[in-house]
């Protein structure tokens, strides 16, 4: 298959016939003229294809070889021309779709959201709408330096930000500003203090004086390293308290769920209605309102007219599909699933390691709890501000 | 009597300079059978879809098969496609 570039500069199918014919096609080569496709239908017969521009050529060679030569097929080039030319309103339409195009590539149909981790996209997406750059802006009227501005007022938490637009897709790219490190004065006081109760098995004390000891039992909230020292010679000082105390802790956690679940099950026929959304205008293609409908699920699909991360168009196609559901009762209660979540919810908790762990499960009337007892063993020291 | 020696053949071999720059020396390159690359033509002297034959001056390559076409060509080379079975330096 010839490539369009080659379809533009017009391709000729030539049958050449003669006593030697293949003498031709090394004539055409010395002659530089291209040829491809060939086939030799029989000792007297070749089928060749050229560039319709070295046609007189190869006829001007063959003339001088004996041959006879017979055009089967033009593709593209003149006779291309020739042949839109007699159609002046298709002429009039590609004319006109061609000048369209190229406008919307004028305006943003698409906007896209880069280096945005902590903040929202969405919130980028606002931003940029309520400081005037959006969905149908007309981009080489956008000043970057503005844009940056006012959204950088409205996001204190951005660094940086631009937009860079390719086509008519925008693209925003942010960097978000670092958050400054927590300062403190190494001269204030602060203490050390249980985040949960335990038995303290191991202190190590950079920082302050000890207020507990290794064996002691310790309720949350209570002073583990104090930030208040007296020297030998009875002066007082403060200090910011640091260090770690590993205690062996104990969690109870409980999972309570139904004993019949109710899960929603396909009923009926599902319903379609289409939408078409140009810009920031909708067309509805359905009569009625876009409320969902009582007992369905509201599924909606988008897509863009344009090829996906070159350019879009501002055309944009919606399928809203509506699927009927009836509740009924579920699968049987699983302990092993309300037994993970519980495990997950213990190691997100624990700030150590899980030493020992089992589970219990009972019934209380329609109610299923199922108890998780660990025992760990863990950092509690907390940092508290101020004296004590 | 003694031979008449190939003497462009003898000053490469010397010179150790790779045989297919000598003039008349062609190269073929064959790609799984399906498809060789003639390098160094002077011309095509049978054309048939069982066998082509190509010069290269002091030599001449036959090759034969099924279903030959020459898919390219230009004043120096040939790309062959089809069922080639045999190729052959005469």
């Amino acid at each position: 298959m010839e490539r369009i570039s080659d379809q533009l500069r017009g391709i000729v199918a030539l049958e050449i016939f003669g006593a030697f014919p293949a003498g031709l096609l090394n004539a055409a080569a010395a002659e530089g003229v291209e040829l491809w496709n060939s086939e030799s239908r029989d000792a007297n017969t070749l089928r060749v294809r050229l560039f319709e521009a070295q046609l007189p050529t190869l006829e001007r060679l063959a003339r001088r070889a004996g041959c006879e030569v017979r055009v089967l097929d033009r593709v593209g080039g003149r006779e291309a021309l020739r042949r839109v030319l007699r159609r002046p309103g298709l002429l009039i339409g590609l004319a006109a779709a061609l000048l369209l195009l190229t406008l919307s590539t004028f305006f943003v149909w698409d906007v896209d959201v880069r280096g945005a981790e902590s903040i929202s996209r969405a919130r980028v997406l606002r931003a940029l709408e309520d400081s005037g750059f959006g969905v149908g802006s007309f981009w080489p009227g956008v000043n970057t330096d503005v844009l940056r501005s006012r959204v950088m007022l409205r996001l204190p938490e951005l660094a940086w930000m631009t937009v860079n637009v390719s086509g008519s897709r925008a693209v925003a790219v942010v960097v978000e500003r670092t958050e400054k490190p927590e300062m403190y004065d190494a001269r204030e006081r602060a203490d050390l203090v249980a985040s949960r109760g335990g038995l303290i098995r191991h202190m190590n004390v950079l920082a302050g004086a000890p207020a507990a000891e290794p064996g002691q039992i310790v309720a949350e909230g209570e002073l583990l390293v104090s930030g208040d020292l007296e020297s030998l010679t009875g002066e007082r000082r403060e200090v910011r308290a640091r260090g770690s105390v590993m205690a062996d802790t104990w969690y109870e956690l409980n999972a309570v769920c139904p004993a019949e679940e109710l899960l929603k099950t396909p009923k009926g026929v599902p319903r379609s209605r289409y939408a078409l959304v140009f810009g920031k205008r909708r067309v509805n293609l359905y009569i009625g309102s876009g409320k969902p409908i009582d007992g369905c699920d509201k599924i909606i699909t988008e897509h863009t007219l344009g090829l996906d991360g070159l350019f879009s168009t501002p055309l944009r196609f919606v399928r809203e599909r509506f699927v009927p559901y009836g509740l009924g009762s579920g699968g049987d209660y699983s302990p092993e699933a309300s037994a993970r979540r519980l495990y997950a919810l213990l190691e997100d908790g624990v700030e150590g390691q899980i030493l020992s762990f089992s589970f219990t499960d009972g019934r209380s009337g329609e109610l299923h709890v199922l108890t998780l007892r660990a025992h760990c063993t863990e950092n509690i020291a907390r940092l508290r501000e101020g004296s004590g | 009597m003694k031979a008449t020696r190939d003497l462009p053949a003898e000053l490469a071999e010397r010179l150790d300079l790779p045989e297919e720059l000598l003039p008349g020396r062609g190269r073929l390159t064959l790609d799984g059978g399906r498809q060789a690359l003639v390098e160094g033509q002077r011309g095509i002297l049978e054309y048939t879809p069982e066998r082509i034959a190509v010069s290269f001056g002091r030599e001449k390559l036959t090759l034969s098969g099924d279903g030959l076409r020459i898919k390219a060509m230009n004043a120096g080379e040939l790309l062959i496609t089809g069922r080639i079975r045999t190729a052959e330096w005469g």
